[in-house]
């Protein structure tokens, strides 16, 4: 596995301008923004390292490439495993830099009154980093590994798509039904915030464990 | 040891190598005891199949010209007055046959064939 | 080494169905057309596809439990796949390292720098036949006991490729228990480098030979409609009609020197006996 490791850090490193963009956008962001704007940039950091392990596959499945790499000494599930392994590292650090960046441009700036302020914006921002990111990967690491860049892209639009009208159908049905949202909404409000972690890690953990189940079973059905 | 390989020969390259490694050896120019190179070794330096050089390494065994000792390679082995003299019969042999079918194949009768072997006999 | 036996693929107009062998010591070659099936057997030799039967034994073992530690054992270059391309060798080297445990750095270094293959350049953008030499050049650095190559000297000039046969025949040299399958539509490289060759067409191997007998026993002849229906028949492989009389495939070219003094008997190559074997019509 560290073999692989090391070819999409190798990877990673040769697309050094894609990632001075995304440094400069994010320094742009912390420097002009106000507070709110700090855990933004820590999501959009995670989100954008997430994407890039996502083109790491695409990369390797460039010019067939992918036929060849499984001749070499790798299992097809270490292969999966890895590209959940990379993404964990590289979303995990640069998320934790990022965090560490705006905190100290934050206290320059005199953005926290209190110990408790800093502890909220890292919080928000490493949660909502968490969340999407888990959420991203384990839905677009399957896609990606069974029908390629192009048509995974396709697949995922059309989901947001389904999503959407899933969503609108269902309010549209509770409407009908005569449930009441909003007081069930007002429910999950009053949930402690431990509880209410507990439960969103439990799904996360849950959801990229079954994505990662899938993700292996797809490349073992694969053919090169 | 000198091998030249005529691709475009209808000589089959086994024989080749066969008849140009025993006239070395008869003529005392490959040593007795000389190990000759392996098979793969000479397949490389002539670009032929390693089968081939292993029938010819074959038939110079057979032939009682080398012995392979398994394991170490094959060494060129002593010659005695016998095989120079099979050898050089052999060629008698081969010079004949070639003359018999150039007679053959413009026509000239088994008798015919004779008569010039008895006259050319004769006059010696 | 390698078996496979009676190893089926069905595609939609394609139907493959191939028994083959390479045994230790040995260089075997296999030709065939473009779409005869030489890439897909290769792929279910190396399991990159699932056959729908037969088996595949690699040293000695069925494939499917060959395993990371058999693969190290591999060297393999693939005609329509490499290396990934936003990497530059340099990229490479820490991977490889880490990959096969007798993975030989320096050498591979050194020959890069030989065949004028930058290291710091990304894959993508050599040449065809660069990429091809940079494949051949790994698969030869990692002490594996079987080469699989398809179409290893695609896309080179002549020099280049005889350096590499010259490369695969040093290979070969070295240890004795190395075997080698290449496919190459290039006869040439073929008859000069191969102890045997297996033909595939339309997915079926319809010709398997030592080389050694193919330059040494077979020959085209030619001759007059006159002397074709005096001939023997029973050594002749495949016939043609042609505009001078016929033409004919045999491997006893001595039976019919001896025999038939006025008949030409033409030393053939490969290419030949691929035109014949596919196109001529059996006795």
């Amino acid at each position: 596995m560290t073999a692989l490791l090391v070819k999409d850090w190798k990877l990673l490193k040769g697309q050094r301008q894609f990632f001075m963009v995304i440094i400069g956008l994010a320094a742009f962001y912390a420097i002009f923004m106000n507070e709110t704007a700090m855990s933004f940039v820590v999501t959009y950091i995670a989100i954008m390292m997430a994407m890039f392990t996502l083109s790491t596959i695409s990369y390797d499945e460039y010019n067939n490439g992918a036929a060849f790499l499984f001749t070499l000494p790798i299992e097809r599930r270490e292969y999966v495993l890895e590209k959940y392994v990379f993404a964990a590292i590289v979303t995990g650090v640069s998320s934790a830099v990022g965090l560490g960046v705006c905190c100290g441009i934050g206290f320059a700036r005199g953005y926290f009154a209190s110990a408790g302020d800093v502890v909220e914006v890292a919080v928000s921002g490493l949660v909502g980093g968490v969340v999407v990111v888990c959420l991203l990967l384990a839905l677009m690491i399957p896609l990606q590994l069974k029908f390629g860049v192009e048509k995974s892209r396709m697949v995922w639009i059309g989901g947001i798509m389904v999503v959407a009208v899933l969503g609108f159908g269902g309010a549209k049905l509770a409407q009908l039904l005569d449930v009441d949202v909003k007081g069930i909404i007002g429910v999950l409000g009053q949930v402690s915030p431990v509880v209410a972690g507990a439960v969103l890690f439990v799904i996360l953990a849950v959801g990229v464990a079954v994505s990662c189940v899938i993700s292996v079973k797809i490349v073992e059905k694969k053919e090169f | 040891m000198k091998i030249i390989i005529n691709h475009s020969s209808m000589q089959p390259i086994y024989e080749q190598i066969v008849g140009q490694m025993k006239a070395q050896i008869l003529k005392g120019e490959i040593k007795e005891d000389t190990m000759l190179p392996s098979v793969r070794m000479l397949a490389k330096e002539q670009r032929i199949s390693a089968l081939t050089v292993k029938k010819a390494y074959d038939t110079l065994e057979a032939e009682g010209f080398i012995t392979t000792v398994h394991g170490k390679g094959s060494f060129v082995a002593p010659t005695n007055r016998q095989m120079r003299l099979e050898e050089r019969r052999k060629e008698v042999e081969a010079a004949f046959e070639l003359a018999i079918r150039k007679g053959k194949s413009c026509g000239m009768s088994k008798e015919e064939l004779t008569d010039v072997f008895q006259m050319i006999l004769e006059e010696m | 080494m390698l078996k496979l036996r009676n190893v089926k693929k069905k595609y939609k107009d394609f139907e493959l169905d191939c028994s083959m062998e390479v045994r230790p010591g040995m260089i075997t070659g296999f030709v065939g057309k473009n779409g005869a099936g030489k890439t897909t057997t290769l792929k279910a030799a190396l399991g990159l596809i699932r056959p729908d039967g037969g088996e595949v034994e690699l040293f000695g073992k069925p494939a499917a439990v060959l395993g990371k530690a058999g693969r190290t054992r591999l060297g393999v270059v693939l005609a329509d796949s490499g290396f990934c391309g936003y990497l530059t060798i340099r990229d490479l080297l820490p991977s490889l390292e880490r990959m096969y445990p007798k993975f030989d750095r320096a050498a591979f270094l050194e020959k890069c720098n030989r065949f004028h293959l930058s290291d710091n350049k990304k894959i993508k953008d050599f040449s065809t036949g660069m990429r091809q030499k940079l494949h051949v050049l790994f698969a030869l650095s990692h002490d594996a006991r079987l080469l699989i190559l398809d179409e290893p000297t695609a896309g080179m000039d002549v020099l280049g490729r005889d350096e590499i046969l010259d490369m695969f025949r040093e290979y070969m040299e070295e240890k004795e228990d190395r075997a080698m399958l290449v496919s190459s539509h290039i006869a040439g490289d073929l008859e000069s480098l191969c102890d045997d060759i297996y033909m595939i067409n339309d997915g079926h191997i319809i010709f398997h030979e030592e080389t050694d007998a193919l330059l040494g026993d077979y020959a085209l002849l030619k001759m007059t409609r006159e002397q074709y229906q005096k001939l023997d028949k029973s050594h002749v492989l495949r016939f043609r009609e042609e505009n001078y009389g016929y033409s004919c495939l045999t491997d006893q070219k001595a039976f019919y020197m001896d025999n038939y003094p006025d008949v030409t008997v033409e030393n053939n190559g490969i290419d030949t006996l691929i035109t014949m074997m596919i196109r001529g019509e059996r006795v």
